[in-house]
């Protein structure tokens, strides 16, 4: 189980300025979102009111809005501003919207869930330049077992979600998101003096082995 | 092989008793046999002629007819089908024996969400300025004014009356926007009615309606089945479907994407005063015990 402790969740050019998106990470549906003034949100996809998923909904300025009833929340922490059915009235306070720790560093979006984890003092800002993301269905071990067996090296304090290729590649670095029980979401992350690339192939390749390693013993 | 017992646990103890569409007459224009679903459990229906008049049979391919009480009937140009000792008699529906009236039936849409959100949503007018924009409701005129809820013990139907709304380009000859008066009827926890009461001085119908009849194929998957019955002697027939056609494609990607899909009883949403209506019907449906499309809170749904 990994917990307190900061999940990659997407690289942050995938999530623009006012866009909402759904993204699914540890099978728990949550909607990630961008302000107009490019703060990055990541909240449960799930408005209080009637639970329809806050990522069908619009962003207007600092604020996002549901597609149902147009109640308003606030980036800052979630809380109900305006509920258009009522307009007079105030929206209760403890109307609001579950907001989860969420950190933005060298190009990705980072998930804390419910603890705000400390933030880990070698985690120093890299530049990198997004490579590319594949979705495997396997479980987050057996893509780890992969990455090992094809010589990458886990970054220090990252469990195992973070992953650099010393021996072939020291521009590349592997981020994984455990989407679901058995779906890892793999993203490619590149140095910028490397030669950009939208699609690294090293995750094609990941995906037809794993995959392809899973029919065999089907 | 199930053992009888198991038969009759077949159709969730919620929906017996209960009437509920299974076909509209519309489906047999081109045919005489159809196959369906209720619960999970296939149905054939087959339609013969007896002296001049269609009669239904409706039967299940796994249950032995004469396991359950099976009772059919045709109404408002649908067939009916009641698995068990019926709860009440099937509601009336005075306006559709108007002759002058006209009678549209819009056909049945698939839909991925329980049979109680789909009534919900139908009951709702706070989401018109949002998912109806400029149709049903637009910004600024958001605001669902405070309405009266009864449940007619006598009928056992919740209704709300007094139901106002703002809406624009109410009328073609009207630039101005409208308000709205409402009637909404809870016939049953699967049955809803919305009459839209006419303005106009002299009318057919004191008010315009529109039935949402649900029948579940599962808990989180429907078809509902729509008519109308109008007024209106002008507008063509295909274009009062196509309108209707159109709001409920508006509706039908909100439907889709509750967490939960199934409608949580107890107190995971919150509810306001315009929601009143929805929360009356979600009283009637604990004091009927009703579990069918319910969430509850020891699942976890499929996220995706």
């Amino acid at each position: 189980m990994i917990t307190g402790q900061w999940i990659p969740l997407v690289p942050s050019m995938l999530i623009e300025t006012g866009e909402v998106e759904q993204v699914l990470v540890r099978d728990k549906d949550v909607a990630v979102w961008r302000s107009m003034q490019g703060h990055v949100q990541i909240w449960e996809n799930r408005c209080p009111h009637r639970s329809v998923r806050l990522s069908l909904g619009q962003v207007q300025g600092e604020s996002l809005v549901c597609a149902y009833h147009g109640w308003q929340f606030a980036a800052e922490d979630g809380h109900c501003q305006r509920i258009p059915a009522q307009p007079e009235q105030r929206a209760p306070k403890s109307v609001c919207a579950r907001s989860y720790a969420v950190m933005e560093n060298s190009g990705l979006i980072w998930y804390g869930e419910d603890a705000l984890p400390d933030i880990d003092p070698l985690f120093e800002e890299i530049q990198l330049v997004y490579a590319g993301s594949v979705t495997i269905s396997v479980t987050l071990s057996q893509v780890q077992d992969y990455l090992l067996a094809a010589g990458l090296t886990e970054c220090a304090m990252h469990n195992g979600l973070s992953w650099r290729d010393d021996a072939a590649d020291r521009t590349l670095r592997i981020y994984l998101t455990p989407t679901q029980t058995n779906v890892v979401t793999v993203h490619a992350m590149l140095l910028q003096s490397a030669k950009p690339t939208q699609c690294h192939p090293l995750l094609k390749q990941m995906r037809e082995n794993l995959e392809s390693e899973k029919l065999s013993h089907a | 092989m199930p053992n009888t017992q198991q038969y009759s646990q077949m159709i969730s103890s919620s929906l017996m008793g209960e009437w509920i569409v299974v076909a509209s007459e519309q489906e047999f224009l081109q045919c005489q046999q159809i196959k369906t679903c209720l619960d999970g459990q296939t149905l054939n229906i087959h339609r013969d002629i007896i002296d001049g008049v269609h009669v239904y049979q409706v039967k299940f391919d796994l249950l032995e007819a004469d396991m359950l009480n099976l009772a059919v009937q045709v109404a408002f140009g649908f067939v009916w089908l009641c698995v068990g000792t019926e709860k009440k008699p099937l509601f009336q529906l005075d306006e559709y024996e108007i002759v002058e009236a006209r009678r549209v039936p819009c056909g049945a849409y698939g839909v991925r969400t329980s049979p109680l959100r789909g009534i919900e949503n139908f009951l709702d007018m706070a989401h018109f300025p949002y998912v109806h924009t400029g149709i049903l409701g637009a910004e600024p005129e958001t605001a669902v004014k405070p309405y009266h809820v009864e449940w007619r013990e006598d009928v056992d139907e919740i209704w709300a009356t007094e139901c106002f709304f703002t809406q624009p380009l109410a009328a073609p000859s009207s630039p101005q926007p409208q308000e709205t008066e409402y009637i909404y009827r809870v016939a049953s926890p699967l049955n809803a009615i919305l009459y839209k009461v006419n303005t106009a001085a002299k009318g057919i119908i004191p008010a315009d309606v529109v039935c949402l009849f649900i029948q579940p194929l599962s808990e989180t998957h429907i078809r509902a089945h729509l008519l109308m019955i109008l007024d209106d002697q002008t507008s063509s027939m295909t274009d009062m479907v196509l309108f209707q056609q159109k709001i409920f494609t508006q509706d039908k990607p909100i439907l889709e994407n509750h967490l939960p899909l199934k409608l949580p009883l107890e107190k995971l949403e919150i509810p306001t005063k315009a929601d009143a209506l929805a929360t009356a019907y979600r009283k009637w449906l604990i004091t009927k015990n009703w579990s069918y499309g319910v969430h509850k809170s020891m699942q976890t749904e499929q996220v995706v």
